[in-house]
Formats: structure tokens, sequence, C-alpha cells
């Protein structure tokens, strides 16, 4: 299910002393199954970009192509969204305000039935997608506001999850979670990749960008200004961009700077910079 | 969705915004009371309610208040005006006469969709001002405009400072609500929850799945708030200082004295036609119409 989008352009409130252009211009095109980060500050239009990809937003400028659908501006009709929502699933930032069910099965169940599934084929895909993201059947008939944090993210993430979209998209899915949290976040997603689900990740973590991201897509004050794969990107990365550097570059470029010759491109985890780390020492040694 | 009748304070430094706030409460006030005088000859009430229309036309207009804005308030009480107008088409007072049509032998007034209207169109006006109150002055004035009314009752050992401050909580935090209920209603589009279309029982569904969770923030929201003030030390019975100090200036005399001379003008008029039928009026009536062009145009 391929994806493009076409000189997109988004203005909040037109016409009024508060009119705010988010998006300007916005070109671009990915595959199908892709694993994509998309990063900027905030403000910089990203959850604007990603609302437009499921017709929560339609554009005020440009169009948006996802498979067959087409969300233009207010002039064309703008139908089916409702099934484009069924196949692009959007998990917004801090999901846990979406719960409102009395148990936390029923609340998952909400959107398969709201995509018309029969009563038990929800309940089995509820059941799916808890089990994915590691919530247990004692948890299934408690009420979603008893919950912990945590617990209530992963609800409402498989509440998301359970109706099976093709292209699944979260914003800032691991935010204020703690780092065992976030492990079980990724994993869980990388475990859905790899089943053939398109990922689009928004987040202001590099560290993730570089280990999990297989595209990248850049923006600032809603102009795109970088796409193409994770390790491209650090390395050409400037200041304007307003863009942290992964950790571990940092830590090449230091250990760079005090006479190490380590090449950034081949390494995008620890391992890997252990391993190189060990080589160069071996090799002074000779 | 958008701000009924709160609108949000928008930036301008209009006249309007430039009065100061407890004499623009007070004015604001006075120029909703002549909404609800009612004449009784009709003509007459029909001019009396469109020169007010025509002076708060001039006050959202000086006040840069959205008209569009305005507009939308209107379009949200489209259920209240159905139940009004079946209430007043279905349910006829004794005294209408002017029969428009008739369902079956079921008699249908013109005076029923005159009523309804008319009340739509106050309820309108009263809206209106709700709107320039609350886009022109800050959430501090509008406090302070509070307590300062509320003042005399401490005698009674009422808490004025709690109560105002509890309005201008409840204030700031219509925006941020709105706001909230935007983020869900997406929330929940998202997972194919529809608010726009399908039979009552999906609709319903639809807004409980966006209650719940506003009530909840709402909730926490509250209990954070209230633990953040506790830790930065409030305390509601305390003696408070003011940073801002109020004045007034020319501009509130002027706009006093057009307002007392608009409230002025409708009091007279209406204790004259409270009175009309003591009086030596002839008709015993108060027309507006007969007064100024001595002509009787009947009714």
């Amino acid at each position: 299910m391929s994806v493009k989008i076409e000189n997109l352009t988004h203005v909040y409130s037109p016409k009024t002393p508060s009119a705010f252009t988010a998006l300007k211009n916005i070109n671009l095109e990915f595959d199908d199954h892709v694993f994509i980060a998309l990063v900027g500050e905030t403000g910089s239009g990203k959850s604007t970009l990603i609302q437009h990809l499921n017709g929560l937003l339609i554009p005020t400028e440009g169009c948006v192509y996802i498979k067959d659908y087409v969300i233009g501006n207010k002039k064309r009709k703008n139908k089916n969204l409702r099934e484009l929502r069924h196949q692009v699933g959007l998990v917004f930032q801090f999901p846990e305000y979406q719960l409102f069910e009395s148990t936390v099965e029923k609340d998952v169940m909400v959107g398969p039935k709201n995509f018309k599934m029969k009563d038990e084929q929800a309940r089995e895909a509820a059941h799916e997608a808890l089990d994915a993201v590691g919530i247990g059947p004692e948890f299934y008939s408690r009420s979603p506001f008893d919950l912990s944090g945590g617990e209530k993210r992963r609800v409402a993430i498989a509440g998301i999850l359970a109706m099976k979209p093709d292209i699944l998209i979260l914003d800032e899915p691991v935010a204020g979670l703690d780092p065992a949290g976030v492990t079980d976040i990724m994993n869980l997603l990388v475990k859905l990749y790899n089943e053939g689900t398109s990922i689009i990740l928004v987040t202001h973590d590099m560290d993730l960008v570089l280990e999990y991201a297989n595209q990248v897509f850049a923006l600032h004050n809603g102009e795109l200004i970088y796409e193409g794969t994770p390790k491209n990107l650090f390395s050409s990365i400037t200041e304007d961009m307003a863009l942290e550097i992964p950790t571990i570059y940092t830590m090449i470029n230091q250990l760079n700077k005090r006479g190490y010759h380590l090449n950034s491109e081949n390494i995008t985890n620890i391992e890997e910079l252990v391993a190189s780390i060990v080589k160069e020492k071996e090799s002074r040694h000779e | 969705m958008n701000n009924f009748i709160f609108g949000r304070y928008t930036n301008y430094d209009t006249v309007i915004h430039r009065i100061e706030p407890r004499l623009k409460m007070f004015l604001l006030v006075l120029l909703i009371v002549p909404i609800f005088f009612n004449f009784k000859v009709w003509s007459t009430n029909l001019i009396m309610i469109a020169i007010l229309v025509i002076v708060f036309f001039l006050i959202v207009g000086l006040s840069k208040t959205s008209i569009r804005q305005l507009l939308k308030s209107l379009g949200s009480m489209w259920f209240l005006v159905l139940f009004l107008l079946i209430i007043y088409v279905f349910v006829p007072n004794s005294s209408y006469e002017m029969v428009a049509f008739y369902i079956g032998n079921y008699a249908i007034y013109w005076e029923s969709f005159y009523q309804c209207g008319y009340i739509v169109l106050r309820l309108f006006l009263l809206v209106s001002i709700m709107m320039v109150l609350t886009t022109t002055t800050k959430n501090t004035d509008m406090t302070f405009a509070f307590e300062w009314y509320m003042a005399p009752l401490k005698v009674f050992k009422f808490p004025s400072h709690a109560v105002a401050m509890t309005l201008s909580i409840a204030l700031r935090f219509v925006p941020t609500l709105i706001e909230e209920a935007n983020r869900i209603l997406k929330a929940q589009e998202s997972r194919g929850l529809d608010f726009n279309h399908g039979g009552i029982g999906r609709r319903f569904t639809a807004i409980i799945a966006l209650i719940i969770p506003l009530f909840n923030s709402a909730f926490s929201r509250s209990d954070e708030l209230a633990h953040a003030m506790e830790a930065r030390g409030y305390d509601p019975m305390a003696k408070r200082s003011r940073y801002r100090k109020y004045n007034l200036h020319m501009v509130d005399l002027w706009s006093s004295i057009l307002v007392v001379i608009v409230f002025a003008g409708y009091l007279t008029l209406f204790i004259l036609d409270r009175n009309a039928a003591f009086s030596s009026v002839e008709s015993g009536r108060f027309d507006l119409i007969q007064l100024l062009f001595k002509v009787d145009i009947g009714w």
C-alpha cells in the first residue's frame, strides 16, 4: 500500500487573524512495508502531517493518495474516510485519554466493532492485540481507568492494533515511559513490521530512529528538509535542522576527537561500536 | 463545537478592550436589561429590538469579535430553536389571532413563529454580549471585576475571593477543555467512531466515547491544579495584594455616557408602555409609530 503526498499545504483556521500555516508544500512518497521515522522539533508539523494520512485533516491545498483513496481539498468529495481509517491506524500522543469503556476487553473491541466485525471476531482480535502489547487475560475484565499509566498506554495501542491496520502510525508512543516500557513497545513495533505492517513512528528520540527506522523524513517549520536513510541524515545533520544527534554518534565524535578513527557509517548500535573500538585497539597494538 | 458562549480573549487594542473591566461588566449588564423589555404593541416591539440589534452590532464590530464565531454559536442553538418552535406552534396562546394554516383541524398561528423568532433573537443578543465581554476582557481582569462586585457580600462571610477564583479557573479552562475534546474526538474517529453519521444508537455511543474521557481528564486536571496551587502555598483565605492598578480614562466616561443614554431611553419607553393604560394616551396602549408619525396603522 504505497502512499504519495503531493504539494500538501495545511493552514489552521484560515482567513482569521490566528491563521497558521503548519505544512508548506510537502511532497513525499513511500512504498509498502517500511519502517519510517518522522522527526522534527516541536511545532514542525509532524502531527499535522500524520493526521492527513487517515483523513482526520483535509489538505488546504494538494492531495494525499493512499492506495485507492484520494484525500483532496474540500471541492472533491472525500468518501470512505472511515474505511481508510480502518487501514491506516493512528495512535495519538498520550493515547490513554481515548479509553472510555467499562472493561479493558470492551475498550479494545470498540475499534474492530466499528469496522463491522462480528462480536466474536472482534473479541478474538482484541485478545490478539492485547496479547501483542503484553496485557494478560487477568486484565480483560478490569476497568481501564484503574490501570497504571504504562498499562493504559498499551491498552490504547491495542485498541488500534485490533483493527489490524496496514499502516500503523504512532505519535510519540514512548513519551514518558520507563526504559523497559520503551523497549517493550519498540519490540512490538519490530514484530508488527516483520509481520508485514508499515510503521510510521513520530519521535524526538534519535537513538530510536537510528536503531529501528529504515527511512527518515525530517520536518522543520512545516517543510520537508530531509528524506532518506537515518545514517545519511545523521552524517549530514546541520545546526539549523534543529535535530539532536544520536548518543552513539556523539560518542563516536568524542572518541574521534581523542585520536580514534571510527567510521560512523558502519555503526548503528552499541555492539558495533564496541566491536570497532576493539578492532582499532588491536590494530594499534600490532 | 468551538467556543459556544465564551469566546477566547483576543489580543486587540480596541475601545471596548480598553474600558475598565468593572465598568465594562456593569455597562454590558445595562445593555442586557433592555433585551428583556417587552412592549405591548408588536410594531413598537420590533422597532425597539431592531435598534438594540444595531447597537449590539456596533459593539460587536468595535470589539472586533468574530461574527463567524457568533453565527457558529447560533448554529449550536438549533436544537433549542427546534424545541421552542415545537412548543410554541403546538401549544398556542389563547390571544393568538392570525391563523397561518391548518393541519387537519388544528390551527397554526403566525404569532407562534413570531414569538419563537423573538426569543431566539433575544438569546442571540445575550450570547453576543457575553461573547464581547469574554473576548475583550482578560481573565485576570474578569476575576478582579467579579471579586469587586462580590465584595459587599463579605459582610456575610461570603468567600468572594474563592468564588471569583473558581469562576476565573472555569473560564480559563473552557478553551483547554475544547481543545481536549477535539483531541479525543480525533482519537475516537481514528477508531472508527462516527460523530456525524449513523443512527441515534451509534451517535450515542460516539458521544459517550467523547464525554467519559473528557470528564476523566477534567477531573484529573483539576486535581493536579489543586495540588500545584497548594504546593505554591495558595491560601484562599489570605489577604492578597494586586499587581495591576485600574484607573478610569476618557474612554470609560464616553462609553458610560452612551450606554446610559441607550439604557435610559429604553427604560423611559418601557415605563411609558407599562403605564399607558393609566395615562392620557388615548388608545390606552403605547404605540411608537403612532406617537412619532401620528398615524395609526391598525393592529
